[in-house]
Parts: structure tokens; C-alpha cells; sequence
């Protein structure tokens, strides 16, 4: 893991990109973040996120092609990394590590 | 659904993102407004779409969209002036002591005499008559004149 610091937010949106494939810019992580935990998130918030996540090399982007409904604009497609994808399975991981050893509790 | 005419984002808001982002970042930026914007004329009403799509370009509105109209301040020159400063003083030793010791001694001096200055121009202000008192010959308030003998001067 060595001294990357991942934010909640930056790990959710990163997991986003890995589900969406190859459809994930803007308008469609934010919806998706939206179906999942019923709160809304805006398109700069994500704009900023996604950039942090380029910057750390954990998403790669390329230019897409522009539709109508966009007013004629491009968009940037986001592909997380073999490093992004690596750092997301170590934090899995350690998550996971963390419940086998968590109790069963059952709370009355 | 039938799209009306006028469910255009707000043009004042629009005209604002293209002057102030860079033009490689206003495909995705303005395109994502854009989709974001008819998806909520659909789900939320055209007051709320426009509501949303200028607040989100005000919230774009960050040094990271900007375009590169401000000339970045060459710090490689002010190093090389640092550079040049440090071979003189090298070089002249004399001189620069002189002129170190000088602008010290005057910054010393100058704060001294702000001090004196100061301390003399400070008048007490706790005795009950002050306006009465009488300072080298000036009085604080009241105008030395024959009236002023009529009354008791109080001394500290």
C-alpha cells in the first residue's frame, strides 16, 4: 500500500469507475453514485475526484466521442489502472482480514 | 416528453464557463454540465436544472479549469538575483559589513527615537482634572489663558 492515502470518497468513485467499465465520465459516475447511496453528489465534486485519482496514476482517461445531448461536447472516458485495481484489492483485502476477526455480535 | 424551445441552461452561465476554463477541459466540462442539465429538466423541472447548472459553474470556478492567461512568476529569476547577492557580499566583504552595520544601527536608531518620541507625547490620563494640567507650557483640551489661573491646577 506503501504511502498512498485514500479517501472515502476517492475509494467509492474509484470502485465506481471499475463497475461502469467503459462508460465512466462525469454524468454516469455521479448517477451511479447516486443509486447506490441515495445522496446526491455533483458534477464538480466528482470532476475534482476523478482528477485526484489521475494524478496518483490509479485511473488512466482518453477522450470520447460527443452526442447530441451533451451540446455537442467530448467527454472523458476514465479506465481505472493495473495499479488503481491493485490498490483496491489490498483494501478489500484488509477490510476483509478485519471481519474474520471481528466478534459476532448479536445485540438483543 | 416533449423538450420546450426555451430548456436551454442559462446562457449568462454558460458565457462564464467559456471565459474563464481552459479550452481542453471545456469538452468534458461543459458537456457534463450539458447531459446533467437535460437529465434534470426530465426528473427535477427546468427551475432546478438552471438552479443547479450555474451553481455547478460557479463550483468549477477553480485555479485547476482556468485557462493560462496569467503569467506565472518567474522563480528561476529571483533565485539568480539570490545567486548574484550572495557573490557580492563574497567578494566585499568591507562593503557589505559597512552597509549592514549602517542600515542596522539607522533601523536601531529610528526605533529609538519613535520610543522617545512617544514617551513624550504620552500624557497621563488618571488624574481627575486633567484638562487642567499644564504640560511644558501646552495644556491637554482647554486653551492656556487668563481664565485658566482661576482654577485649582491639580499636579500629579
Amino acid at each position: 500500500m506503501s504511502n498512498l492515502s485514500l479517501g472515502n470518497l476517492e475509494e467509492t468513485i474509484l470502485l465506481l469507475v471499475l463497475v461502469l467499465r467503459d462508460d465512466a465520465y462525469g454524468v454516469s459516475v455521479a448517477e451511479e453514485y447516486q443509486r447506490r447511496y441515495n445522496k446526491s453528489i455533483s458534477i464538480p465534486a466528482i470532476h475534482t475526484v476523478l482528477g485526484r485519482l489521475e494524478k496518483k496514476a490509479l485511473v488512466t482517461s482518453r477522450m470520447g466521442g460527443a452526442t447530441a445531448e451533451r451540446g455537442g461536447r467530448k467527454k472523458r472516458l476514465f479506465e481505472v489502472t493495473r495499479y488503481g485495481y491493485k490498490v483496491l484489492c489490498d483494501l478489500r483485502d484488509a477490510r476483509a482480514q478485519l471481519w474474520d476477526m471481528a466478534p459476532n455480535l448479536t445485540f438483543q | 416528453m416533449k423538450k420546450p424551445n426555451h430548456s436551454q441552461p442559462p446562457s449568462w452561465a454558460k458565457r462564464l464557463l467559456g471565459w474563464y476554463c481552459h479550452e481542453n477541459l471545456l469538452d468534458e466540462i461543459e458537456g457534463d454540465l450539458t447531459e446533467q442539465f437535460f437529465k434534470n429538466v426530465e426528473q427535477k423541472g427546468l427551475r432546478q436544472a438552471k438552479y443547479r447548472y450555474a451553481m455547478d459553474v460557479i463550483r468549477f470556478f477553480h485555479p485547476s479549469s482556468f485557462k493560462n492567461t496569467v503569467p506565472a512568476i518567474n522563480l528561476a529569476l529571483f533565485a539568480s538575483y539570490f545567486t548574484v547577492a550572495i557573490r557580492v557580499f563574497r567578494r566585499d566583504k568591507a562593503f557589505t559589513l559597512t552597509n549592514v552595520l549602517g542600515l542596522s544601527l539607522a533601523i536601531i536608531c529610528s526605533g529609538f527615537i519613535f520610543l522617545l518620541v512617544h514617551d513624550e507625547l504620552k500624557f497621563n490620563d488618571f488624574p481627575r482634572y486633567k484638562e487642567r494640567i499644564c504640560c511644558n507650557g501646552k495644556c491637554a483640551g482647554v486653551r492656556h489663558n487668563a481664565d485658566m489661573e482661576k482654577h485649582t491646577l491639580y499636579f500629579e
